[in-house]
């Protein structure tokens, strides 16, 4: 099941309530922020983690998507854009 | 379709330099056997049979644009590739190349001097070429273009509207430097 990140309602970004251990049924309520990472769509995470396998080759990444490389470093330029407003906010 | 107007986005940097590099020894090797030269980016003109003329014009035009490009996309990204500016400009240039290649077939290019010798009257004949040829030039110059723009986007990856303006100014500059020599 994918982590909802985004209010169906109001499409603002969701926070974390409540935490809950599977074990002992012991619960945590709150409010607590998603970290940056959660808060990337399912695709830019997946990007992150492509990136991290390919050991932090965009070169590979490029060869694998069958795309250039300036297309791939683009994309990562615009990941890291959206990584740094999001960290500010 | 989308690999035909912006080759630089989809293709390796080797396939692009290979084609690319291809399309100036035609350009030369043409240039010579059929006497023109490219003067500026896109601009061809007449040239005598002679290596060293139609070689070193059409790789100057070629030097000046690559430098141009790298150095205003150095200006707007720091981290502008040269190969992928290098891959951009010769890439560009394939369909103006083409284009001067048709213009030297037979009936074309003697439709052609036909005009020159006497545009008042013209055979039927020579204005087929020569509507031929003024249907194949308008498409192939966009192309050329929109094989730059393209390129130098994605290369560069700059949008807004001053990059676009100062991506128009050295276009220009560059396909006017028959007048620097």
């Amino acid at each position: 099941m994918k982590l909802p990140i985004v209010c169906p309602s109001c499409e603002n970004i969701l926070k974390v309530s409540q935490m809950k251990c599977s074990y002992c049924d012991t619960s945590i309520s709150g409010s607590f922020d998603l970290p940056v990472l959660l808060r990337l769509t399912p695709e830019e995470q997946e990007f992150i983690l492509n990136f991290f396998l390919s050991s932090g080759s965009i070169k590979e990444m490029a060869r694998q998507a069958d795309i250039s490389y300036p297309t791939m470093r683009n994309k990562m330029d615009d990941l890291i854009e959206k990584v740094k407003t999001l960290q500010t906010v | 379709m989308k690999k035909l107007f912006n080759p630089v986005a989809h293709f390796d940097e080797r396939i692009l330099l290979g084609a690319g590099l291809a399309s100036v020894l035609v350009a030369v090797v043409f240039g010579y056997l059929f006497g023109f030269k490219f003067d500026a980016l896109s601009h061809i003109t007449y040239a005598n049979k002679d290596w060293f003329e139609v070689g070193l014009t059409t790789l100057r035009s070629y030097g000046i644009a690559i430098a141009a490009f790298f150095l205003l996309g150095i200006l707007m990204n720091r981290r502008t590739r040269f190969i992928d500016i290098l891959n951009t400009v010769l890439i560009a240039n394939v369909p103006l190349v083409a284009l001067s290649l048709i213009q030297k077939l037979p009936f074309i290019s003697n439709a052609l001097e036909a005009v020159l010798r006497n545009p008042k009257d013209l055979d039927p004949v020579v204005v087929s070429a020569l509507m031929l040829i003024s249907l194949i030039v308008l498409p192939l110059t966009v192309l050329s273009f929109v094989l730059l723009y393209n390129g130098f986007k994605t290369t560069v990856h700059r949008k807004e509207w001053y990059h676009i303006t100062l991506f128009v100014i050295v276009a220009v500059f560059v396909n006017f430097t028959q007048f620097l020599f």
